[in-house]
């Protein structure tokens, strides 16, 4: 070994890093997988979801993960997409029915989408996510329903801050922010060190004006200085986004 | 470790009218629509929606094309709006219409004979200015915008705003209400669109070469009287009047013409139709 093998840091620290991603198993890519969901980063953790899969393609969790952060990032058609293709493999696999039903509720089936929630409860009795995928289901048809099923998945996950936290992300895409902000702040009495809740109540507060929001991001960055999302709604306070100068732009062009 | 890809694929970064489609879905129950639970004739939407006579008929390619040519044309007769080319454009806007739907309505009557045709296609193009276009353009655009002429160029003017926070020297679109019959002279109504020279409660200074307005001076516009001063009433702008002669116009009638002119020039605030937009599109709308 040259003698100055050591002082080539970076060399180093990938060649290491390499290392530890061939010594992590189909275990470690789950966890690693769950705390990316915990941090709110979708996207690494659908590649996690996706590692456990090389090394073990019959693990269905995975495959719901993965359909389930295709829905977090907003991508309704390929969740769809993949949510068939696991279900070719786990045509009873409770959760994965779920997953596809809230993301055919999202693209607006939701007659479809309430079969695939109905199924979803015959395979396997019941879990927190499967009612929190039937209130999306509820929400897109704008029924009422949504609420008892909401409650109902938070009361067997009374102590999880995760199911609240899915929740109040529910409730805040179909636009319902004082709700989101309650159970975002429930959320918050069970694990105040979540960095995704603070974020969560700042976009809530964002969206009902309230002038606390900064506040909340700080907070959320504070806890958690990596993530860019919070950075990103930071930065976009004091710089405008592209819609909002636009949207000057149009009021100074078109105002009388 | 298998050698499949267990990565799924992946939506394009830009997705803004993907989400706007399955918001619109969800808010329309699209799915109910589509199973036909509604239950809404296709001719009425044929009648309605632009191109929509080819999407009945299974001709997407068609039902697209006049889609998109329509959106085009409206966009040109916005943009063109009150010139001759916003005129063309609203006219191909209702040729692409009623060939949509006419194809729809020949269908499902199976005329077989020319002249039932051409009736239909008559009826469809009358029923299209009558109940959609014509109430389109002189009932509902108004209420926004109304395009007005001046000096040859064509001004949009936004529609709305509070008439008490007009300034002195801004410009406004008024109406002038009524006609007025002042011997052998009438005067048209109409809408102008000029600058607001004094508000109420101002005192206008009239001289042979100027007029003044609190501590401003400004040139004598025609037909302004060359000495004295008026108190402007509340509720009132001073708003000296832009007139176009238009026939039988005699030398002797100058006394008169300044009087209307004159009267015309005390504008009630309830007139107000609204301010000229500061740029149009890429237009600047310079009225100076």
């Amino acid at each position: 070994m040259s003698r100055f093998s050591n002082l080539e840091f970076s060399a180093n620290e990938e060649h290491r890093a390499a290392e530890q991603e061939s010594v992590k198993d189909e275990v470690s890519f789950m966890a690693e997988a769950q705390s990316f969901l915990e941090l709110g980063e979708f996207e690494r953790a659908l590649r996690s979801y996706s590692k456990v899969l090389e090394f073990n393609p019959q693990r269905a969790e995975a495959w719901t993960g993965q359909v389930r952060m295709l829905i977090e990032l907003g991508e309704f058609k390929e969740a769809k997409l993949w949510a068939d293709k696991a279900l070719e493999r786990f045509p009873q696999e409770s959760e994965l029915l779920a997953a596809k039903a809230v993301a055919l509720g999202r693209m607006g089936d939701s007659e479809a989408a309430l079969a695939f929630s109905d199924a979803s409860f015959e395979e396997r009795g019941e879990s927190p996510y499967l009612w929190l995928a039937r209130a999306d289901v509820f929400m897109a048809r704008k029924e009422k329903q949504a609420d008892f099923c909401l409650q109902k998945a938070l009361a067997l996950a009374a102590n999880n801050w995760m199911f609240h936290w899915l929740a109040a992300r529910l409730y805040y895409v179909y636009r319902k922010f004082a709700a989101s902000l309650k159970i975002a702040q429930q959320a918050l009495a069970l694990d105040a060190a979540q960095s995704v809740l603070w974020f969560q109540i700042g976009l809530c507060q964002e969206a009902l004006g309230i002038a606390q929001s900064r506040e909340s991001y700080e907070r959320a960055l504070e806890l958690n200085p990596d993530n860019q999302t919070v950075r990103a709604k930071l930065d976009s306070a004091a710089t405008p986004s592209p819609w909002r100068r636009f949207h000057g732009w149009w009021q100074r062009k078109f105002s009388a | 470790m298998a050698d499949v890809s267990f990565y799924p694929p992946r939506a394009p970064r830009v997705r803004f009218f993907r989400e706007l489609w399955y918001r619109l879905r969800r808010l329309i129950k699209a799915e109910k629509v589509e199973a036909g639970y509604y239950r809404i004739q296709p001719s009425v939407l044929a009648f309605l929606v632009p191109g929509y006579g080819f999407l009945a008929a299974r001709r997407r390619f068609y039902a697209g094309a006049i889609v998109l040519g329509w959106l085009t044309l409206a966009l040109v007769f916005l943009i063109r709006m009150g010139y001759p080319e916003g005129n063309v454009a609203m006219g191909l806007m209702i040729s692409l219409h009623a060939s949509s739907a006419v194809f729809l309505f020949v269908r499902t009557s199976c005329a077989e004979d020319l002249s039932q045709r051409l009736g239909i296609a008559l009826l469809v193009l009358g029923g299209l200015m009558v109940f959609l276009y014509l109430p389109l353009i002189y009932l509902v655009l108004p209420r926004f915008l109304i395009p007005l002429d001046y000096e040859g160029k064509v001004v949009i003017v936004r529609v709305g705003g509070n008439p008490a926070q007009v300034r002195r020297g801004e410009w406004v679109a008024y109406r002038t209400l009524g006609t007025y019959n002042y011997g052998g002279i009438r005067v048209f109504e109409g809408h102008g669109l000029e600058q607001v020279l004094a508000l109420p409660g101002d005192t206008i200074h009239f001289h042979k070469t100027h007029f003044e307005v609190g501590q401003a001076s400004y040139p004598r516009r025609p037909y302004m009287p060359e000495q004295g001063e008026w108190q402007v009433e509340p509720d009132c702008w001073i708003i000296w009047p832009r007139l176009e002669r238009r026939a039988n116009y005699a030398p002797n009638m100058d006394g008169t013409i300044g009087v209307v002119w004159r009267d015309l020039a005390h504008v009630p605030r309830g007139n107000f139709i609204g301010r000229p937009m500061k740029h149009w599109f890429w237009r600047k709308q310079q009225l100076l």
